[in-house]
């Protein structure tokens, strides 16, 4: 059992002559390995899967609940802002109560969008996004801020001067996303996993697409 | 031990996917998965299907939107994957990187735009070879990093 072990190991780490650069912690794996190598990585990267969709699911439930935080957070602002900061009072209280109210609101929307996005990778492409499309000589500001998908929202949208921050409300969206969890993660990922350490590596890789699409699907929904 | 030797001969015995390389962009120690370019690339071609469609006097069949698309995504994949290259070289400086990257840009531009014509009507390409030239100049007269896009819209 102890030989079979190292020899697994040996063929993980030794055999696939990984060459980390400097301290950049993403390691190259030749393409072009033996059929063993190649096998055993899959197990590996199966296995991986699991608990990476383990992890990435608390982050993201995380981001769901900061969301409906955040919502609850604006909408108190906002019944706060009636008394604070309506045309009368507003000289007297400055709306200092349901402008901090709504400023809470931002702050835990921006750490819902980013636990969100960033739990599956999303975050790194909304920057490669914006990069790249400004390289498109044919596209726009909107046609970039299009690509860039629409969380985190703009500041504004919460303090910005009315009585009422209509844009700040998505009351079904940390739901949405939230079935979009356990249907990603939950399901979703865990299968492709199973499959990839059953070597059907091409149907896990679809499968993994797919699950990043429909939960990039899921963000935008409403929004 | 069984499970182990079966486990192992399954490992030896099993397919084994593409050994293809694949399409990895790492930028500025920002890594974008094969799944992530080609998605990346994906939406770009779809959204500039989209601006296309949004200029006047083109109104495009379905079946060019959908030919202008493969166009965009295979010149996009072709362009980006030229430009990280340029952008990862050591030798170069921020000025050199800068106009190397347009001169791809622009090159790439003009790839598609030869293939463009073979799908737009005469008409239709006519209206999108000017507003393809005047976005062209545009680009070519603002900074790419500096003082650019990115910069007019308040650094988001």
């Amino acid at each position: 059992m102890k030989r079979a072990l190292w020899l697994a190991v040996c063929v993980m780490f030794g055999a696939s002559a990984a060459s980390a650069e400097g301290l950049d912690w993403e390691v190259e794996e030749s393409a072009d390995a033996s059929a063993p190598v190649q096998a055993t990585r899959n197990v590996r990267d199966g296995v991986i899967g699991l608990a990476d969709a383990f992890f990435d699911a608390n982050t993201a439930v995380f981001g769901c609940f900061a969301l409906a935080a955040s919502q609850l957070f604006m909408g108190a602002g906002d019944v706060v802002g009636l008394v604070d900061d309506n045309p009368v009072t507003q000289h007297v209280t400055k709306g200092v109560l349901s402008k901090n109210l709504a400023k809470v609101g931002y702050l835990w929307h921006l750490a819902g969008a980013e636990s969100l996005l960033g739990s599956h990778g999303l975050e790194v492409e909304r920057w490669a996004a914006s990069d790249a499309a400004t390289l498109n000589p044919l596209l726009s500001d909107e046609d970039v801020a299009e690509l860039e998908g629409p969380l985190p929202l703009d500041p504004l949208v919460f303090v910005e001067d009315s009585m009422f921050h209509a844009d700040a409300y998505q009351p079904a969206a940390p739901l949405v996303d939230l079935g979009a969890v356990v249907l990603v993660d939950g399901v979703m990922r865990p299968v492709a996993s199973v499959l990839r350490i059953a070597q059907q590596r091409e149907q896990a890789d679809a499968l993994d697409e797919t699950a990043t699409d429909w939960f990039k699907r899921a963000l935008e929904w409403g929004w | 031990m069984r499970p182990t030797l079966a486990l192992l001969l399954l490992a030896l015995l099993a397919p084994v996917g593409s050994a293809a390389q694949a399409r990895v962009w790492e930028v500025n120690g920002v890594r974008l998965e094969a799944s992530q370019v080609e998605r990346l690339a994906g939406d770009i071609a779809r959204q500039t299907v989209a601006a296309v469609e949004r200029q006047p006097g083109l109104a495009l069949r379905p079946e060019q939107a959908g030919a202008l698309e493969s166009v965009y995504h295979s010149v996009a994949l072709d362009t980006y994957d030229r430009v990280v290259s340029v952008v990862n070289q050591d030798g170069l400086d921020d000025a050199a990187k800068e106009a190397e990257v347009k001169r791809l840009v622009i090159a790439g531009q003009e790839r598609s735009s030869g293939r463009v014509a073979e799908i737009l009507d005469p008409a239709q390409y006519e209206t999108y070879r000017a507003w393809e030239q005047k976005q062209v100049e545009s680009f070519r007269q603002r900074g790419l990093w500096s003082s650019g896009r990115r910069a007019r819209r308040g650094g988001r």
